[in-house]
């Protein structure tokens, strides 16, 4: 089941919200969220909501062990992270990257090729993780009770597609005490700003998307692939860059809605879950980009990969060639390795494909030149400068991720300069463009801040009037909410593209 | 952050906490009132629709429950498909998001589908082989007695006059779609493409069927261009686009064997292009546009049409078609519907429908089946009841056991009527009905002076289409 999907909106989610309502304890209140939780992923993939709760089983108890040895005894204690390693990323190997290691070797065994990527896998194996880990360094108590880490990583907000959130983050809301703020109206409004952003902005880009560059199904059959490189060579260069640019605000209105959407349902609840996204396209850099950017999967990253990298591996790396060669050199190579090891992991968990790691090299590389040379320019330049160079860092790691095959990407690639024999404009890209000129154009602005900020201005200025006020709460709490869910609703019937791209992760 | 929305204090005491949980939860009941609203109204079971007029197919239905599909999560999406897709007030919702989708770009542009990737056509290969001179097909009673016969064989056609413009004038405001299917103002047409393979392909198989038939039975060939071409000037169908089927049907008739007659409608088509000859909303032709193409056919043929005047006219309003749907039910058509009008033809004709070719006449129908109660998109089925496998026409005022089989797509069920006029039995198969059936068996079962093929290019120009053709025309029994 999806967000945005008739049967969550008007059949699962007002029965969740009816019957968590009901509850008075806590207690109640989790067991009635621990049911839904489980039957929302059931909905999806009914056989594998036992590999998840295998998997949060697994992670209890090697918790409960870690918590129940003597803290003396670093070895035995090391051994239970260890083996909560070896679990999860042997299953989430397994389930996810096993026909493309098993391809390696040639074509993989027939029970390989029948596995099927589990929901959400990449979301709640690093959630357990980093729980085992945290009680493992002593920043969260173990939890004695199963039902509750099984809780905690089958939450539907974001079990299958994020925030990935800390135990030691939702421990205290989740299972001690429920901050009653009363922010219901701003978790409704929150939840319809996702839903439509999902609804409208992204399916919008993403059918302009399929229509410039072919849809993801296009792509995929694999007997249409002379067509499609056709296909693709012809289309003009304005129409292949517009197809790029539509296609990456795409990705950022389709994921981050779905995280709004999360939070809005949280927030409904009580419960305060980290903020995913902060205008990455505001960014001026690939750095400052990745900072903006599924900024749960970054801090995860940081905590749980590269301070344990930098600490070990890469500190031996950085020793060895200081001593061969020079301080400078050890340096470099220390964040070389590091930068490497991080980036093609990233590009992994994004996708099971070799073509994910070279996206993942791809801003790798970026970064690192970012560090030796360009940092200092771009600060030096206007910003605008910046913005053209993440963007055009963006549309061509677009090439990469879209087009899975290389023939596609080296199309699309020449096309874009016009090396097809492609022409600049077309009718047909004309006619697109003017067709969806007005919804790009609020695409544009809706990926800044300006809308919250003419927003918080009327705020502002209502402040202290009650009148004003009052028709500000109308507006922001009763006309918008109502209205994007009502368009949302009227988008989605009888809709039948409606793929969430987070999905497959 | 985004859409960051604390503004409130941290509340300090019980009271703060109760008061501010009641203002939120008040703030919050608008949204849970609509939500519970659809909600209710989405469970009202007996107001969800089963069928789609407008997509002319039966909603998605509740799923059978299995153990394999509950496992294998396809029940599951399987009710997520019922769900969305017989949502109660379908067609509201649907209609309010396309009014919304109306906002999305400049209002003189829209894009339905993807266009498909054509061919180029080649050159037309030049003067094909004189054909043989014909013996006319039986002279239609009624216009017998107005007309005079043509004393010469018609052994080339007339040049037509340059006519006057009747299709479509675009202007700079009109509303224009481009992709799959392209929308002027309240019409909808086809963006036509050509592939070659299949065209030579096909060219081939009227050729194996003239030889075939060699001695025994004369092959027609009509091959029904899409509307674009008769109502849209070349000028405007190459900016968007088009491939010419004129040029299309030159080069495919010039690659077919000469013992062929070939049908070209396109000139009496585009010379009446100011009549009612194509659907706004719908890919078929109209029983007009049909009419033009069988005074095409008599012209071939060597007889003399029948004035449509002599038949009697009936109408069907509040047609709307498939373009309607491929154009996500666009309003301006959905406001302007057509009209299907059918002309029955004049005498003593009898119509029998039969689910399986044979020899037997099947069971009698009216001439044209009743569509007053029928839906909006399901009015074209008028003409033959929809596509059947087998339709006969038995003209009792022809006595002299002339026949002609035609075999068609759906561009053929208007236009069959128009042969009852010069044969005395017309049997009609459906290429897409008929795969238990092929010429040899045709052969053996029917008597008939001609034989005659009515697809539209779409067919003729598609793998399945010739494929269908082939597997007709090749297969053993």
């Amino acid at each position: 089941m999806v967000f945005s999907s008739l049967t969550f909106l008007y059949a699962f989610l007002p029965l969740n919200l009816l019957a968590y309502a009901l509850c008075k304890s806590l207690r109640a209140k989790n067991i009635c969220l621990l049911v839904f939780s489980l039957a929302f992923y059931a909905w999806g993939e009914p056989k594998y909501v036992l590999l998840l709760m295998g998997m949060a089983l697994f992670d209890w108890y090697f918790a409960l062990g870690i918590e129940r040895t003597d803290k003396s005894s670093k070895a035995a204690r090391k051994m239970w992270v260890v083996l909560a390693c070896i679990v999860n990323l042997g299953l989430i190997g397994l389930f996810k990257y096993g026909k493309m290691f098993a391809s390696v070797f040639g074509a993989p065994p027939a029970f390989i090729q029948n596995i099927t990527l589990p929901l959400g896998i990449s979301f709640y194996t690093f959630q357990l993780l980093s729980y085992v880990i945290d009680v493992y360094r002593g920043e969260a108590p173990a939890q004695q009770k199963y039902w509750h880490v099984l809780l905690f990583a089958a939450l539907f907000h974001q079990c299958i597609a994020g925030p990935i959130i800390r135990y030691k983050t939702l421990e205290h809301e989740l299972f001690v005490e429920r901050d009653g703020r009363g922010e219901i109206e701003k978790g409704c409004f929150r939840f319809c700003l996702g839903l439509a952003k999902k609804v409208i902005l992204a399916n919008a880009c993403g059918a302009l998307a399929d229509s410039l560059l072919l849809s993801e199904s296009a792509l995929s059959d694999t007997a249409m692939l002379s067509a499609n490189i056709q296909t693709l060579s012809g289309t003009s260069v304005l129409g292949l860059w517009v197809g790029l640019l539509v296609s990456v605000i795409q990705v950022y209105f389709d994921f981050s809605a779905y995280s709004d959407m999360a939070i809005g349902m949280g927030l409904m609840m009580g419960l305060h879950y980290p903020e995913n996204f902060n205008y990455p396209y505001l960014a001026k850099s690939a750095g400052e980009y990745w900072r903006r950017w599924h900024m749960t999967l970054g801090q995860w990253f940081r905590d749980y990969l590269y301070y344990p990298l930098t600490l070990g591996p890469a500190l031996k790396v950085r020793k060895f060639f200081t001593k061969k060669y020079s301080r400078k050199t050890g340096l470099f190579m220390q964040t070389l390795f590091t930068m490497v090891v991080i980036w093609s992991c990233t590009g992994l968990w994004h996708g099971a494909s070799w073509s994910f790691v070279l996206w993942g090299l791809y801003w790798c590389l970026f970064m690192l030149l970012e560090q030796m040379f360009f940092q200092r320019w771009l600060e030096k330049l206007p910003g605008v400068f910046g913005h053209i160079y993440l963007m055009l860092l963006l549309v061509f790691s677009r090439v990469i991720f879209r087009f899975g095959d290389v023939k596609y990407s080296l199309a699309v690639l020449r096309g874009m300069f016009g090396a097809n024999g492609n022409p600049f404009l077309d009718f047909s890209t004309s006619t697109l463009l003017k067709n969806n000129l007005f919804i790009l154009l609020f695409c544009a602005v809706a990926v800044t801040p300006l809308i919250r900020r003419i927003a918080e201005w009327l705020w502002q200025k209502a402040s202290g009037h009650a009148g004003a006020e009052r028709a500000m709460g109308a507006l922001s709490y009763g006309v918008v909410p109502v209205g994007l869910l009502l368009l949302s609703t009227a988008a989605l019937v009888g809709a039948s593209y409606n793929p969430f791209l987070y999905y497959r992760f | 952050m985004d859409n960051e929305v604390r503004q409130e204090n941290t509340p300090t005491t019980r009271q703060d906490k109760q008061r501010l949980r009641r203002r939120s939860f008040r703030r919050a009941v608008p949204f849970f009132t609509t939500m519970a609203l659809v909600t209710v109204i989405a469970w009202l079971l007996p107001l969800r629709p089963r069928v789609s007029d407008a997509e002319k197919r039966e909603l998605t239905a509740f799923p059978a429950f299995s153990v394999r599909t509950l496992f294998d999560g396809s029940y599951f999406k399987d009710i997520d498909a019922w769900f969305s897709d017989t949502f109660t007030f379908r067609d509201q919702w649907i209609g309010a998001a396309q009014d919304f989708k109306g906002l999305y770009g400049m209002k003189t542009v829209a894009i339905y589908g993807d266009a498909a990737v054509s061919d180029a056509v080649p050159a037309t290969v030049p003067t094909p082989a004189p054909r043989p001179t014909l013996a006319p097909a039986t002279a239609a009673p009624a216009a017998a007695e107005t007309t005079a016969p043509t004393e010469e064989p018609v052994t080339e056609p007339e040049e037509p006059a340059e006519p006057e413009w009747g299709g479509e004038e675009i202007g700079e405001d009109d509303f224009v779609g481009l992709g799959k299917v392209l929308q002027i103002g309240d019409a909808a047409y086809k963006i036509t493409v050509f592939v070659q393979s299949n065209a030579d392909k096909f060219a081939a198989l009227m050729g194996k069927a003239a030889e075939k038939l060699d001695g025994r039975s004369q092959v027609y060939c009509l091959v029904v261009p899409e509307n674009t071409t008769a109502m849209v000037r070349a000028e405007d169908r190459l900016k968007y686009g088009c491939v010419l089927e004129e040029d299309v049907l030159a080069y495919m008739y010039s690659q077919m064997d000469p013992r062929v007659i070939a049908v070209d409608p396109i000139p009496e088509l585009v010379a009446h292009n100011n009549e009612y000859i194509a659907f706004r909303t719908d890919h078929h032709w109209t029983a007009v546009g049909a009419y033009y193409a069988y005074v095409a056919w008599c012209k071939e043929a060597g007889v003399e049409p029948v004035p449509l005047s002599e038949y009697e006219e009936v109408e069907w309003p509040g047609f709307l078609g498939t373009y309607y749907y491929k154009a996500n039910q666009n309003n301006l058509m959905g406001r302007n519907p057509d009209t299907v009008f059918a002309y029955v033809p004049p005498g003593d004709v009898h119509m029998y429908l039969d689910f399986n070719v044979s020899a037997d006449l099947g069971k009698e129908y009216d001439l044209l089946f009743d569509m007053s109660k029928a839906s909006a998109g399901g009015k074209y089925s008028t003409f033959l009841g929809s596509d059947r496998a087998k339709v006969t026409f038995v003209n009792n005022d022809i006595t002299d056991g002339s026949a002609c089989l035609v075999l068609k797509t759906s561009f053929g069920n208007p236009f069959v009527y128009y042969l009852t006029q010069h044969y005395q039995y017309v049997y009609v198969l459906d290429i897409r009905y008929t795969n238990s059936l092929s010429l040899e068996r045709c052969m053996n079962t029917f008597e008939f002076d001609d034989i005659l093929f009515v697809l539209g290019t779409g067919a003729a120009e598609s793998r399945g289409g010739v494929e269908l053709v082939d597997w007709f025309i090749n297969r053993r029994k």
